[in-house]
């Protein structure tokens, strides 16, 4: 019935499972009973790691890829896709995830960078990967590296949301931009050499620029993540344009973690239906504490670049 | 039942060439697609839709099911799309459009929400019954196994259908009413009976719409003789309660 060539690893494979991900909650798990309470709160992905966010700032010290049994753990008790971090630039780490059969790798700035000059070139691998962007160019940069998912930084681990709303604006702000050129391109010279000028600048090529202004939007989704700790955190970012929401230290910080993990399910599905998210908002007990940004010993968003 | 076998009843060739029929696709105006939007990429179906002039609407609470003709239900995690089909009370009322007739179509997840028994899910995980397969979730394997393939679908006529299997789950039994219209390595991965079709696979993937506009026409079929159903049912004097049965749009 069929001609059996069968390709994998093809970008449209890798930014499939993204698009799968949208209106989604990808939510940070540190045991496999966090994963399990994740899956049957509705989360649409879980992302193994050792601590959350708001524990590796509260400890210090490097941050590295999680060992792989703890991982294994997660993998083997839930069916759901399972994501993990990689420290900046660190191909090695990313080759072990993939081994692994780790679903999607998460080269993230929560983990300590380990290249300052290089992000993984990821091309060559078969397991999609997600990056953090916290401008357009950055965004650009991760996705002609081979990213098939962007999602804001944020500050993680914070339970504060005004970085993320700073880089989503940022990155459809300069969108929005980006597009206006992409309408009069097709008559106006100077605006190739504009687009040029763009290329030049985000530092990437002239098509990729050229195909997100023709198409006035990311050539891959665009996901929020860092300091969401609630429902209506959830919807908010939702409505300014996330497509789906990870979710670190918010959850399993909070007095109930399996009843706010479902109430942010339901408001990222309902994020535009107000009484919907005042019902999921009641009777949550208190949210994890958060922190203020400008009393942050270590900025995460600043890593990567 | 008036819409008994509406899409298997009808024999259509399918376009061998993409993009041949957005106009001739009687569904503007007349059939209103929802999508289901509760978790998954219903934008990709949109967007393939609105690429043949078709709007489509997102369907997330039971009022929108009352303002559509026919359904497609996105691929997505089914985990997470069964909770909030709970959550948002859309179980029942979304099961009752499709015992009454109600065309549509699953990929991937939509596929596992619509089949009779689901292997490999959460146990409480609920599911619509609306077709007699049983199926295996995530059966080929992680995210590093999904894979593009290149299908024939000569049932229907369409040659090299460009298949793209995301973390799909296998069909593993189908029942006799069901009708196998294409398989990969001797399962079936696109089959109908009555007014469900699902697809284990994503054509909303690609830019390839002979999928998107075969079920369109035959949901535009089905109305249509729904409606001439519904016209000679009121001569004939039927109950009301017959006549609700109906979707609610081919009572105009």
């Amino acid at each position: 019935m069929s001609n059996e060539i069968v390709t994998t690893g093809t970008f449209r494979v890798k930014r499939g499972l993204a698009e799968m991900l949208e209106g989604g909650v990808i939510m940070d798990v540190v045991t496999s009973e966090h994963a399990k309470i994740a899956e049957d709160a509705g989360a649409a992905a879980v992302m193994a790691l050792e601590r959350v966010p708001a524990d590796i700032r509260r400890d210090g010290g490097v941050a590295r890829m999680s060992a792989p049994e703890m991982i294994e753990s997660i993998q083997q008790a839930v069916s759901i896709p399972v994501m993990a971090k990689v420290r900046i630039g660190h191909f090695a780490e990313a080759q072990i995830l993939e081994a692994m059969e780790v679903d999607f790798i998460d080269e993230s700035e929560v983990l300590t960078p380990a290249d300052e000059e290089k992000h993984i070139n990821k091309h060559p691998f078969g397991v999609p990967f997600v990056c953090g962007a916290t401008n357009l160019g950055e965004a650009l940069r991760r996705i002609s590296e081979g990213a098939a998912l962007i999602r804001s930084k944020g500050e993680a681990g914070t339970g504060n949301i005004v970085e993320a709303t700073r880089h989503l604006r940022a990155i459809l702000t300069e969108l929005a931009e980006l597009a206006k050129l992409g309408e009069l391109a097709e008559q106006e010279i100077p605006v190739i050499s504009a687009l040029k000028a763009k290329a030049k600048e985000h530092r990437v090529p002239l098509e990729l620029v050229r195909e997100v202004a023709e198409n006035a939007k990311l050539p891959v989704p665009l996901f929020c993540a860092g300091g969401i700790a609630t429902p209506a955190d959830a919807a908010f970012v939702m409505q300014l344009g996330a497509e789906a929401v990870f979710v670190g230290s918010g959850i399993f910080k909070s007095d109930n973690p399996q009843k706010r993990a479902e109430a942010i399910v339901e408001a990222t599905t309902n994020y535009m239906d107000p009484h919907i998210l005042l019902k999921v908002s009641r009777n949550l007990g208190e949210p994890m504490t958060g922190d203020e940004i400008d009393k942050l010993e270590t900025r995460l968003a600043d890593r990567g670049w | 039942m008036v819409a008994d076998s509406c899409l298997a009843g009808s024999h259509l060739t399918g376009n061998t060439a993409a993009g041949v029929s957005a106009a001739e696709v009687p569904a503007t105006g007349v059939l209103t697609v929802g999508v289901l939007g509760l978790q998954g990429d219903a934008r990709r179906h949109q967007d393939i839709l609105s690429a043949s002039g078709v709007t489509s609407k997102r369907v997330r609470q039971s009022e929108d099911l009352e303002q559509i003709g026919c359904l497609i239900m996105p691929g997505g995690e089914s985990t997470t799309i069964s909770m909030m089909l709970e959550a948002n009370d859309l179980l029942q009322p979304l099961a009752a459009k499709i015992r009454a007739g109600m065309p549509v179509w699953g990929t991937c997840a939509g596929m596992i929400l619509l089949a009779r028994e689901v292997r490999g899910g959460r146990d409480d995980q609920v599911h619509l019954a609306a077709i007699d397969i049983v199926v295996e979730r995530n059966a080929y394997g992680r995210q590093i196994s999904s894979f593009e393939a290149s299908l024939d679908i000569p049932t229907i006529g369409m040659p090299d259908f460009p298949a793209v299997f995301i973390r799909s789950p296998v069909v593993i039994e189908a029942g006799e009413e069901v009708e196998v219209l294409a398989e990969f390595r001797g399962q079936p991965v696109l089959c109908r009976q009555d007014n469900v079709l699902v697809s284990s696979f994503h054509p909303e993937l690609t830019s390839d719409n002979r999928l998107h506009d075969m079920f369109l026409k035959e949901a535009a079929k089905c109305l249509d003789i729904q409606n001439g159903q519904l016209s000679n049912a009121a001569k004939e004097l039927t109950t009301p309660n017959e006549a609700s049965f109906l979707p609610s749009s081919s009572v105009r």
